[in-house]
């Protein structure tokens, strides 16, 4: 094989920069294990509390599974095989919930739980307290069962209705069509389903620290606060991203949906009508607790005197919705550039290396919040000592995570970029910059502002970085309601919710109604 | 514009295998002429104009332009242009928007926008974008922002192929003559050897990533030194013979040969240059009107034989006959394998 003296090889420069520059916090921690092999070190990491502490999470992972296995299923199966009045709405809400914070909703059901909850005000009995392993499930549940109805939605929609109607001339039972054709075609959109959801639990720090369900997650928290950057914050930490580590490669390696051929309109499961009354019957049982909660709660409390009179005394509203966007917009604007990037990179240089920014931001965003928050304070605390509760740390941590919440929407807008017209442009004489400025950024502009308003809305709801990293009494939306919630002042906590979930959802309408606009 | 491409190597990986997209090739294009390269699909031809144009980095040879080597030289910088198959205009600029910013790099234009608009019949199109013109629209506003960067070389990637016959027809002959206005030096590749020999000043048969043949597209036709030069520009037989001098015998007897060989050769012969005789050589197999002309199928023993004749000739299929060349055959370089 002759290899000419002119292939010449590159050193992907930008690749590694990139991938180098935004591991900078994981590659930091990495380096402080290192120095922690000691005995110490692993006592902590095999003490009965550590592993009470995973079995905790695996017992909460299994039991939001199931929780959301119920809540998704049959709607999915309803939405995407059934046909009745009203389903195109229900298909349209279903992806609501994922809008409301985890820990708005734990706030929600402490409040409506108990001996002077909310249930026990308006209907004089009381539901037993919900914190602990249920009332975790339970939140967990609420926020992140959209996650597998709209997999399962999916599912149901691209099975072939052909197989099962085969399987019926060969003579097959009802039991064995479900069995041997229905459910194996289902397995991977389910499976795929649980695990993003096993990985959002894992990563999960307000539900449970609010519940009082001490997992891995929240456990990190508690350990930083009482024993600053200790082994146990390691161990715990090390744990945690480890088993973040093993779902990710499962769901990479994992049974993948097969790649359908783009299937004619009469090779898509045919949706057969059912009973209007039979299918809300079903929607209602299955969607109105998730909405009812926060917003019962939100109306009661909003509509209590006593709210007010303690919100007049201590009224930080204002100041809370500018700590929070004072963070949160200058977080999002890095991410759209870092996103922006990492996008450009993955889509102009060639070679695997030029991928590896992308992936490290997706990790980085699949990490449990409070072991990226001990990673972002251990290179801080390393490096840029100052940075470390400071206002321009908080922000660079938030820019990190919003470049993964924003990568999604720029890489699509990129891959829409026909390469013809940037060879083009080339060949017309035109250097990079010009290109980009008059061909690939009207392009992409759509692309990367509606990245933009999603991470937005995400991070304006960000909590566990907010807990470790923000200024010392640095007010912002999420960490006043955590707090309230935290003291049990649920009254306290009402306006803040309000204020954070009319921003969640205008933000979410305004982005929608974007998508509309381009689509036309 | 001389441009000089000397033993041009270029291979890559795909799938895990390597692929010789480029395979020691060598071309010279005089200025102001038109080079067709003509290939099978995959036979390299996309890869070699992007090395030509600077999109892709051979692996070994070099590339220059009137004696000036420009292999070091990126895209933008190069001079060359290039046209893609369809759909390069920008989709967010009027086609006059895409003119007007590929001439902006001149700082004295020798066309305006208006004369190139001109020149191309698009003055009335100008306002639209490129999702409001046709495929053969589109593929004119194309050539004409290339030619507006005034490039020392355009380079031409199966421009025509994806539009339909008739207008594939019209816009290669205003292309033509688009070109001998502006006196612009071009390749252009397509896998269609009509069009080849259409258009082509200079044209060059390749195939697997080599240069198989170079040269006018009468002398190509004519006198292909292999059989697969021969067969990509239409159809031959090819007869095994022995050379003695200027003859050369074969099983129905001698033939005269186009240049004096000894030994075993292969032999050429374009069906039309045969003609038909009353006779007992071949047998008459088959018999195919075709409108300009009548195609026979003969045999005599193991071998057969197509020709092409006018419709004037009156046999049947079933009848015996003669043949007789009406020029020498062209005996084939033994390394064509």
């Amino acid at each position: 094989m002759t290899i000419g003296e002119r292939n010449r090889f590159r050193f992907p420069v930008w690749g590694v920069v990139f991938s180098l520059l935004l591991a900078l916090p994981l590659l930091f921690f990495l380096l402080r294990l290192m120095e922690r092999q000691t005995a110490d070190f692993f006592y902590v990491l095999f003490r009965p509390k550590t592993i009470q502490l995973v079995f905790n999470t695996l017992s909460l992972i299994l039991a939001v599974l199931i929780l959301c296995t119920v809540l998704a299923v049959p709607i999915a199966y309803l939405i995407g095989r059934r046909d009745f009045r009203g389903s195109r709405w229900v298909t349209a809400l279903l992806p609501l919930p994922l809008s409301i914070p985890g820990y708005v909703i734990a706030w929600s059901l402490l409040s409506m739980s108990g001996e002077s909850g909310i249930i026990k005000d308006l209907f004089g009995f009381s539901l037993p307290s919900l914190r602990g392993l249920v009332g975790a499930a339970l939140a967990m549940s609420f926020y992140c069962f959209p996650i597998l109805a709209i997999n399962m939605y999916q599912g149901f929609r691209e099975l072939d209705p052909r197989l099962e109607e085969a399987a019926k001339t060969l003579g097959k039972s009802r039991g064995e069509r479900f069995w041997q054709i229905t459910l194996p075609q289902l397995w991977p959109s389910m499976l795929s389903g649980w695990i993003l959801i096993a990985i959002y639990v894992l990563s999960d720090f307000g539900v449970p620290a609010l519940m009082g369900f001490e997992v891995l997650a929240s456990a990190i928290y508690t350990e930083i606060i009482t024993s600053y950057f200790q082994d146990g914050a390691f161990a715990l930490t090390l744990l945690s991203m480890t088993m973040t580590l093993i779902l990710l490669v499962a769901f990479h390696t994992g049974p993948h949906r097969p790649q359908r051929r783009l299937a004619r309109a009469a090779d898509l499961a045919r949706p057969y009508s059912i009973g209007n009354n039979t299918a809300w019957f079903i929607v209602f049982f299955s969607l109105a607790p998730v909405f009812a909660t926060p917003l019962v709660s939100l109306g009661y409390w909003l509509g209590q005197p006593s709210t007010w009179e303690t919100f007049g005394t201590y009224n930080y509203l204002v100041p809370a919705l500018f700590g929070t966007l004072q963070f949160a917009l200058p977080g999002t604007i890095l991410g759209s550039l870092l996103a922006l990037a990492v996008g450009l990179i993955s889509r102009y240089l060639k070679g695997w290396i030029h991928e590896l920014p992308g992936r490290v931001l997706l990790l980085l965003y699949s990490l449990p919040g409070t072991a990226l928050a001990l990673c972002w304070a251990v290179f801080y605390l390393q490096l840029f000592r100052p940075l470390y509760q400071s206002a321009t740390g908080y922000v660079i941590a938030l820019g990190y995570l919003s470049a993964s919440l924003s990568l999604g929407p720029v890489r699509t807008a990129l891959h829409a970029q026909s390469e013809t017209w940037t060879d083009s442009a080339r060949t017309l004489g035109k250097s990079p910059r010009e290109i980009f400025v008059r061909i690939v950024w009207p392009g992409i502009k759509p692309g990367v502002v509606s990245g933009f308003l999603l991470s937005l809305g995400w991070i304006i709801r960000e909590l566990p970085l907010a807990v470790l990293l923000t200024p010392l009494g640095a007010r912002t939306l999420s960490l006043a309601v955590f707090g309230y919630t935290v003291e049990a002042n649920y009254a306290g906590a009402a306006p803040y919710v309000f204020m954070q979930m009319a921003l969640g959802l205008s933000l979410g309408l305004l982005s929608s109604l974007r998508r509309t606009r381009d689509a036309a | 514009m001389q441009l000089d491409i000397k033993d041009l190597n270029k291979s890559f990986w795909s799938h895990g295998q390597r692929v010789d997209a480029v395979r020691h090739f060598s071309l010279r294009v005089a200025s102001g002429s038109l080079t067709i390269i003509l290939g099978p699909s995959g036979c390299g031809k996309s890869t070699l104009l992007r090395l030509i144009a600077g999109l892709d980095t051979p692996d070994s040879g070099t590339i220059s332009l009137d004696d000036r080597p420009i292999d070091r030289i990126p895209p933008e910088k190069r001079g060359i242009g290039l046209v893609f198959q369809e759909d390069s205009l920008f989709p967010n600029m009027t086609l006059e928007d895409q003119i007007r910013w590929a001439l902006s790099n001149k700082t004295k234009p020798r066309f305006s926008v208006e004369q190139l608009l001109d020149m191309g019949g698009m003055t009335a199109l100008r306002r639209r974008y490129p999702h409001q013109l046709s495929g053969g629209e589109r593929q004119r506003g194309a050539i004409l922002r290339s030619l507006a960067a005034e490039p020392k070389v355009l380079l031409l990637d199966e421009p025509f192929s994806r539009l339909d016959a008739p207008l594939r027809d019209a816009l290669r002959r205003e292309v033509r003559s688009l070109f001998r206005t502006t006196q612009t030096t071009a390749i252009l590749v397509t896998h269609d050897q009509e069009e080849g020999m259409a258009l082509a000043d200079q044209l060059v048969v390749m195939e697997s990533g080599r240069s198989l043949q170079a040269g006018t597209p009468q002398s190509l036709y004519a006198f292909p030194t292999n059989a697969l030069v021969a067969g990509f520009l239409g159809r031959a037989n090819i007869i095994v013979a022995q050379a003695e001098g200027l003859f050369a015998q074969t099983v129905f007897g001698p033939l005269p040969i186009h240049r004096p060989a000894q030994g075993p050769v292969r032999l050429m012969i374009r069906p039309e240059h045969f003609e038909l005789l009353k006779g007992e050589q071949f047998l008459i197999t088959d018999k195919e009107f075709r409108g300009h002309d009548v195609s026979w199928r003969l045999i005599s023993g193991e071998l057969e034989v197509l020709v092409h004749t006018d419709w004037e000739q009156d046999f049947r299929p079933g009848q015996r006959v003669d043949i007789r060349l009406r020029r020498p055959a062209v005996v084939l370089e033994e390394s064509s394998g």
